[in-house]
């Protein structure tokens, strides 16, 4: 037990050096994230749009983007590299791998993005009140994402992550339909506490099993 | 001897012959299926009070709706024998139907937006039934792109089975789509656990077109799955001796 907490330790904190040291792979997202919002409103005739509206009409898909450009080829590097192999060696499952993997990519992508996601909707000035509903819903629909595009990342691995988007953004839609409703919810003043549930739920099960399943796909091209 | 079953079944010598035994017949009862029913519901069925004659795409596109969905769900059964038992003929049948279900999920949306223009006046709308099977027929291209790009044959099937699974989670999604939310799209007309509501004249030719559908997706598939066994299997010897 205190192996395995040890092992998973030193997992999470080389992925988070890592991914440190890769300051292009988290910060160019981000920025690329931050020039699409700040483009959009320029884009557009602001006399016909309110800019809470147009916030809420672009944020998902901004967001998704964002998520598929800061996870690309995310095991690309560990899987020529050996160090995938090498996990698999040591535990002969690539779940903790995988997991630590997903865990510093919340905190050092997920959390980052939703703060200045939360930021902008104060510049396109949403309403306050909204904000508490759409920093969980932000952080559940990109943990959604980023689990599917673990996934697609993992099928496609020397394949490019671009047919990994291909095949996994079929499964993304349904998640893409429901965060919609939930915007629309919430622009209608509508409580959405049960579509937060749901979410989380989801969230929680795709962590879970994806993350199992994405293990279980590495293993896979190294047989 | 469910070992035995297994075993038998998993030989893709075994069955191709059966495919060459039973082909005929099930493609015949297929197009004697689809005549009866295709004449009985074109020219004898009552025309309909609020839609008149557009209706009769009914006889097309409810079979085909149908299979898109049902076809997948063969598919993840497949998937998991692939998965659990190592069964590579399970491995042939998903793909030979996925290029069934892409062209069931095809037919389905084509003739549902032909249907769409007279009774909505557009043939497209994102609404949630629609939306869900474009999502389903870009599950079956996925599917079919992901095997078609890996040059180890054992690595894509698996990869395929292993999406195939992960996917069933749309399908309750694409089923439930017109009871979930509001959308254009009718609520289904036949359900396992009520009566129809359409009439009993015009549902008894639909559900004979749905019959003669299943035969001809059951002979195209041991069609396709027979081009599949003969291309992977060209090096064995037994190919030789059946060719």
């Amino acid at each position: 037990m205190r192996d395995t907490q040890t092992m998973i330790l030193k997992q999470i904190k080389d992925e988070q050096f890592k991914l440190q040291k890769e300051i292009r792979s988290w910060l160019g997202p981000l920025i690329l994230f931050s020039l699409i919002m700040i483009a959009f409103p320029l884009s557009i005739d602001l006399m016909n749009i309110g800019l809470a509206e147009l916030f809420l009409n672009i944020i998902i898909i901004t967001i998704l983007v964002t998520n598929y450009l800061s996870i690309d080829d995310v095991f690309f590097e560990d899987f020529y590299d050996g160090t995938i192999e090498q996990s698999l060696i040591k535990d002969s499952n690539l779940y903790v791998y995988v997991a630590c993997k997903l865990m510093i990519t919340v905190l050092m992508k997920i959390l980052p993005l939703t703060l200045i996601s939360i930021v902008f909707a104060i510049a396109y000035k949403v309403n306050v009140s909204f904000l508490p509903d759409l920093c969980l819903l932000f952080i559940n629909m990109q943990i959604i994402f980023v689990n599917m595009l673990f996934f697609g990342n993992a099928i496609s691995i020397n394949k490019g992550s671009t047919l990994g988007l291909i095949l996994v953004m079929p499964i993304i839609f349904p998640a893409v339909i429901l965060f919609g409703q939930a915007l629309t919810f919430l622009r209608l003043e509508i409580p959405i506490f049960s579509i937060h549930f749901m979410a989380t739920g989801i969230s929680i099960i795709a962590c879970i099993l994806l993350t199992f399943v994405t293990a279980i796909t590495l293993k896979l091209h190294l047989e | 001897m469910l070992k035995n079953f297994i075993n038998q079944f998993a030989s893709p010598k075994t069955y191709l012959k059966r495919c060459d035994k039973y082909f005929i017949f099930v493609f015949s009862a297929g197009l004697i299926f689809l005549a009866v029913g295709w004449i009985w519901g074109i020219f004898y069925s009552p025309t309909d009070a609020e839609q008149g004659d557009v209706y009769r795409i009914i006889y097309l596109h409810v079979p085909t709706s149908i299979y898109a969905q049902l076809i997948y769900w063969i598919m993840a059964f497949w998937a998991m024998i692939h998965l659990v038992w190592r069964v590579r003929l399970a491995a042939y049948l998903i793909k030979a139907a996925a290029y069934i279900g892409l062209l069931s999920t095809f037919l389905a949306l084509f003739s549902g937006s032909i249907w769409g223009i007279p009774t909505w006046g557009t043939w497209w709308q994102w609404d949630a039934r629609i939306t869900s099977t474009l999502i389903l027929f870009l599950m079956y291209l996925g599917l079919i792109t992901l095997h078609n790009s890996f040059n180890n044959f054992d690595k894509s099937d698996r990869l395929m089975s292993i999406l195939v699974i992960v996917g069933t989670i749309n399908l309750p999604i694409i089923k439930k789509s017109v009871d979930w939310w509001s959308t254009l799209h009718q609520p289904a007309s036949i359900t396992l656990t009520k009566s129809p509501s359409i009439d009993i004249t015009m549902f008894i030719p639909l559900m004979i077109s749905i019959i003669a559908f299943g035969f001809l997706y059951i002979s195209m598939g041991f069609l396709m799955s027979k081009i599949i066994i003969l291309t992977r299997e060209k090096n064995k010897t037994w190919i030789d001796q059946y060719v």
